[in-house]
């Protein structure tokens, strides 16, 4: 086995050696390009033949226009129309279903998934790429620590949907010049919160809030949307939002 | 957006170099050979084209497109990869009523080469994907997500050797940290690791195994103002990865950002926006050579401007 072992080494080395003369491919030039997707392009017709059953069904409940919208709405920082929008309907829906009174709502940023909203007719398709996560409100109760901990960390992320009961500035990452429904913050009293279970559970790094007691409304953020949307059709009425400057970003 | 079409603007003395070899070339007389990485991300069960509904990204993308782009794309070109860089499920109703499988099935059969998993992959929880895995001709690679207890366990992926001609292609996958981003009874039991130590593991590993281009696919994503992981840190902290393509932050980058690594040598970092609204490529010519190090080597990426 020695003599064997021996060659083995040797054959080693004579490999390694080798190595510094023997042709090997490198990268030398990178050239790089993007193709914009837009109708000019052709469509493979197996895969959209294939598409097209799952396209009908979903058209069947997806395509039914429920309301209109008054204008195009949009998501942004540190306040939007969209965000106001929603923020709102959701305050009213968790006011509507809970026995007791609910102070105000958020809504996390990235659980929105449409930055606009286009003006026009309101398809129910369109509320589900608002809102595709099955996520619920969420009645959370906050001690002042609690609230004041949950605003300064939306000033940190620039703001998020907050409903019309808030009123705050951000100023250095921090919320300031806070306002509940026209009061300060009360050092003694506790706030009911709605939000998505999502971040009460304390996805979006909002850990905190696991620690404070909460109550499911078993209500979906979307089927909310969309029995807003229905309930304004029913009164002849658009779906539409404004800014209030309920979150203003004081730093220049 | 004003950009129409796939337009280089190449310089005469940049396509001469590309496509007789140039001045540099002909004195050490290299072999050359050419790939064509395609990329996409963050499609987010985008299968049809955007509405047109004066929204922004109205009129774009679209499966059926790309599929056709695609085909075109391998019928010039002799060696195409094509990849995604994670969360091709959820944001249209396709997710909610079907689950995936539309998604899964479409990608198969523009024949991806490999994937990656993001954190809205997960949001329909472990058991439907495992449901929905034998759609997936291709692999998916999770190289810092211990999923062995899990019902995942021996479908996910952490790297792969592809061979294009003369040619071996070492591609591996990288994800975000789950907890706090995705409910955890969606992905319960999936273990992250920290990205940085499997990616440059993952990276030396390749290159041990032979191959000539190392390639993260990553949904970290691209940059951060705080201390979270990004591309950009990883790119910054590796030795064997050339190339990054990300997504996550949905970052619309015209040309790969060309970020130096630990030995200073260049790591490109590529996302095209999200939703399939962009195909995004790169094209390679290696050379064939007695050094240790190239010859005709460009550090910079050329000819990449648009209208």
């Amino acid at each position: 086995m020695v003599p064997q072992a021996r060659s083995w080494f040797i054959l080693l080395i004579l490999t390694s050696g080798l190595g510094g003369c023997r042709m090997t491919w490198h990268e030398a030039t990178h050239q790089y390009g993007q193709y914009q997707m837009d109708a000019s392009l052709e469509s493979d017709s197996a895969l959209s033949a294939y598409l097209l059953p799952f396209r009908e069904r979903l058209d069947q409940t997806m395509n039914d226009t429920i309301a209109r919208v008054a204008r195009k709405l949009t998501l942004d920082k540190p306040e939007s129309t969209l965000g106001n929008l929603l923020a709102d309907l959701v305050l009213d829906e968790a006011n509507r279903v809970s026995d007791q009174p609910v102070d105000l709502a958020v809504l996390n940023y990235g659980g929105v998934r449409r930055n606009e909203l286009a003006a026009g007719p309101l398809r129910v398709g369109m509320v589900y790429e608002l809102m595709p996560f099955d996520n619920q409100i969420t009645i959370v109760e906050l001690d002042a620590g609690g609230l004041t901990e949950l605003l300064d960390q939306i000033a940190g992320q620039d703001g998020w949907p907050v409903s019309r009961s808030v009123r705050m500035q951000i100023l250095e990452g921090r919320a300031t010049a806070v306002l509940i429904n026209n009061q300060p913050i009360e050092s003694e009293r506790r706030y009911r919160v709605a939000m998505p279970d999502y971040i009460a559970h304390g996805g979006d790094r909002m850990t905190f809030l696991r620690d404070f007691p909460l109550q499911y409304t078993n209500v979906l953020i979307r089927d909310a949307i969309l029995q807003y949307s229905r309930d304004q059709q029913a009164l002849g009425m658009p779906v539409d939002a404004v800014l209030d400057g309920r979150i203003i970003s004081s730093q220049e | 957006m004003k950009r129409r079409q796939f337009i280089y603007r190449t310089s005469m003395t940049t396509a001469g170099m590309l496509l007789g070899g140039g001045i540099l070339s002909a004195r050490s007389n290299p072999q050359r050979y050419k790939l064509t990485l395609l990329h996409t991300n963050d499609v987010h069960s985008r299968l049809d084209p955007f509405p047109m509904d004066g929204t922004r990204l109205q009129g774009l993308g679209g499966v059926a497109r790309r599929a056709a782009l695609v085909r075109k794309i391998r019928r010039e070109e002799p060696n195409v990869l094509l990849v995604d860089a994670g969360d091709m499920l959820q944001g249209t109703p396709y997710f909610n009523l079907f689950g995936g499988e539309p998604e899964f099935t479409s990608m198969s059969a523009m024949g991806y080469d490999a994937g990656v998993l993001g954190n809205h992959d997960f949001d329909g929880g472990l058991e439907l994907l495992d449901r929905q895995w034998h759609l997936l001709d291709f692999p998916i690679l999770n190289a810092n997500y211990d999923v062995r207890d899990t019902v995942l366990d021996g479908r996910v992926g952490d790297r792969i050797i592809l061979e294009r001609g003369p040619i071996r292609i070492g591609l591996f996958g990288v994800g975000i940290e789950l907890a706090g981003l995705v409910p955890e009874k969606l992905y319960g039991g999936v273990r992250y690791q920290d990205p940085v130590v499997v990616a440059t593991r993952m990276a030396r590993q390749l290159k041990r195994e032979g191959c000539h281009l190392v390639i993260c696919l990553s949904h970290l994503g691209y940059r951060y103002d705080s201390e979270r992981i990004s591309d950009v840190q990883l790119a910054q902290s590796s030795e064997d990865i050339d190339i990054i393509i990300g997504g996550h932050t949905h970052t619309f980058l015209d040309q790969p950002d060309v970020v130096s690594n630990r030995l200073g040598e260049p790591v490109y970092i590529g996302q095209v926006g999200w939703a399939g609204v962009t195909l995004g490529r790169m094209d390679i010519w290696f050379e064939k050579n007695y050094r240790s190090k190239c010859i005709t080597c460009s550090p910079e990426l050329i000819a990449d401007t648009f209208d």
